[in-house]
């Protein structure tokens, strides 16, 4: 039997996420878990103890380290569940147009990396965490300049970190879903 | 789906029709995006760069008016 030479989709086919957007979500929801867990375990260890005794840059580089990890997973995991997801979508509705039995002509998604939308969306969102980012800034020079302990200099970097992120990421959805 | 984001409309699903049918991923593999970005511009929820917008018409064979137009919403002064 010939190989069916792939083709495009059709219009009326399911529309995947790119692999940008994908990568959005899934930073999204790598920061939201890995952050919750390393504050809450702050927390935790701050209602049992002065915060200059509290170890906390193990736990952060870890964490990092996981947000990092997690999403690339992540971003390959939703990447794989996709691709097996559309498969048995487009066989579905191979099937449904009288081709009982018919091998489906395999599917070729043309995902150019980062395009021109990509580009776009990327430059808003990093405006947004940089808007973040600066107010942290001036926060954690205030905080130095009171002499304050190096655990709430630290963490406050972390915590506006993390809002940037959250701030990034939903912008980027916001204008995947949206439009602009 | 919400109000659209912009005041560019387009011709361009017209257009796909009138070229024997072209399907949006043809068309994004012509101009070098993802369908997600033409279905995106078809649907008015993103203006494409001046650029991408000239090499849409190009595909077509249009002028760039005949398949973007600008609804303004207050006359210009």
């Amino acid at each position: 039997m010939d190989d069916a030479e792939p083709r495009l989709p059709d219009d009326d086919e399911p529309v995947p996420m790119t692999m940008n957007e994908r990568t959005v979500w899934a930073y999204l929801v790598t920061v939201i878990i890995t952050s919750g867990v390393y504050l809450t375990l702050m927390v935790t260890r701050l209602a049992g103890g002065p915060a200059g005794q509290i170890a906390w840059v193990g736990p952060m580089l870890w964490t990092i380290g996981a947000s990092v990890v997690g999403t690339i997973v992540l971003t390959i995991a939703g990447t794989i569940t996709g691709t097996i997801s559309g498969t048995i979508a487009r066989s579905i509705t191979s099937a449904r147009r009288g081709a009982p039995g018919e091998v489906p002509v395999p599917v070729v998604e043309i995902d150019t990396g980062s395009d021109a939308r990509d580009k776009e969306i990327d430059l808003i969102g990093d405006r947004a965490l940089v808007g973040v980012l600066g107010a942290g800034f001036v926060g954690a020079l205030v905080l130095a300049m009171l002499d304050a302990d190096t655990f709430w200099i630290g963490n406050l970097l972390f915590v506006v970190g993390t809002i940037g992120a959250i701030v990034e990421t939903t912008t980027k959805i916001r204008l995947y879903r949206r439009g602009f | 789906m919400g109000p659209k984001p912009t005041s560019v409309t387009n011709r361009i699903r017209t257009l796909r029709v009138e070229a024997g049918e072209m399907t949006q991923a043809e068309l994004a593999r012509r101009i070098g995006v993802t369908r997600q970005t033409v279905i995106a511009i078809e649907h008015g929820r993103y203006s494409p760069s001046l650029e991408l917008a000239f090499q849409i018409a190009h595909v077509f064979g249009r002028p760039l008016d005949d398949v973007f137009q600008y609804e303004a919403t207050e006359a210009l002064p």
